[in-house]
């Protein structure tokens, strides 16, 4: 049986699959592994959970690949890091998340910023960026899963921020209250944590973000004016 | 009647805010993620080993130095009342 690697931060995770194109999903992120110090991780059990979510038109190792989310992320709990369901960009040396229910311009706000700055603005990963927390400070990586538009990103920064999309007929920006900013934050994490340690895992990245990146809320037209008002707010982070 | 909190539902602070985050095995009945004042979060300590509503306004009495009885009563009934309707806590077999 073949093995795979992928390397997320610090960390390295090794893949057993079952179907033998579910790594083409996964490229240019994947390699196939001699490292032994290493478990491999195989997602059967997490196949079967996830099937009938899925039509019967999806491939098994498209479901395959897409299991390997919350597989990756508990174990990569374990290690101080998690995937974050965010579009992240890179935009003077910092690292960007952006955040909002399914159809709010996450996508669109990452082709405006590009249309407006372009070789400013890097792609670190266009759906599942990989959080991690050392020595007290978060850097966010690019992951093989992309969403649906395949926004496969190489660059890695240390996190600037979070802004949360909301869509609306104007364009306006505010920093948001930890009590308001809490529970859409927590359900951005895409882990399912399983017992008490996953929760103090999680629930002290959490407490790192909140207390030391600003997450801002951008109510907005998806319009280039709404890039430029972001983009003069951000500053004040830099 | 003895309440307890159940099991997988752990009572966390982050950023200064004290949170209830359950476990996956709950989160089809139990919400995943709920935000608790100060006092919330007392009442929360002392489920967790299963005390009856008039034990728990006692002790709250004696945490928070009150002499109104009877707002503490409601208070405490009513937060058990919303633990048990969002399933956070369950009678207590005996």
């Amino acid at each position: 049986m073949k093995v795979y690697e992928i390397s997320y931060g610090q960390h390295k995770l090794r893949y057993a699959f079952h179907y033998e194109k579910t790594p083409l999903y996964m490229r240019p992120y994947i390699r196939l592994s001699e490292n032994e110090e290493y478990d491999i991780l195989s997602p059967i059990d997490y196949m079967e959970e996830l099937r009938p979510y899925y039509t019967e038109n999806q491939d098994d190792d498209y479901v395959e690949y897409k299991s390997l989310i919350n597989l990756s992320s508990l174990a990569l709990l374990r290690e101080n890091g998690v995937f974050f369901h965010a579009v992240a960009i890179r935009y003077k040396q910092k690292a960007w998340l952006f955040i909002g229910r399914s159809g709010t311009g996450k996508t669109t706000q990452y082709k405006n910023w590009k249309k407006r700055y372009r070789d400013q603005i890097e792609l670190i990963c266009g759906d599942m960026p990989y959080l991690e927390l050392n020595d007290g400070n978060i850097h966010v990586y690019p992951s093989p899963w992309n969403g649906k538009e395949r926004f496969k990103g190489k660059a890695d920064a240390p996190l600037g921020g979070i802004v949360f999309l909301e869509k609306g007929d104007h364009n306006e920006i505010r920093e948001m209250s930890v009590k308001e900013a809490l529970a859409p934050l927590f359900h951005q994490f895409a882990v399912e944590p399983q017992n008490e340690e996953d929760i103090r895992q999680l629930s002290n990245i959490a407490d790192v973000l909140l207390k030391k990146y600003p997450v801002i809320k951008l109510i907005n037209k998806a319009d280039q004016e709404a890039v430029e008002l972001c983009s003069k707010y951000l500053e004040k982070y830099l | 009647m003895k309440y307890i909190s159940r099991k997988g539902v752990i009572l966390c602070e982050i950023a200064d805010q004290n949170v209830l985050i359950a476990a996956k095995h709950l989160r089809k009945d139990v919400p995943y993620v709920t935000s608790l004042n100060e006092t919330g979060a007392f009442c929360w300590k002392q489920l967790e080993e299963g005390i009856d509503e008039k034990e728990l306004c006692q002790r709250m009495k004696q945490e928070y130095d009150v002499d109104q009885q009877d707002n503490i009563s409601e208070d405490v009934h009513s937060l058990i009342q919303q633990l048990l309707e969002r399933n956070y806590i369950q009678v207590m077999e005996k």
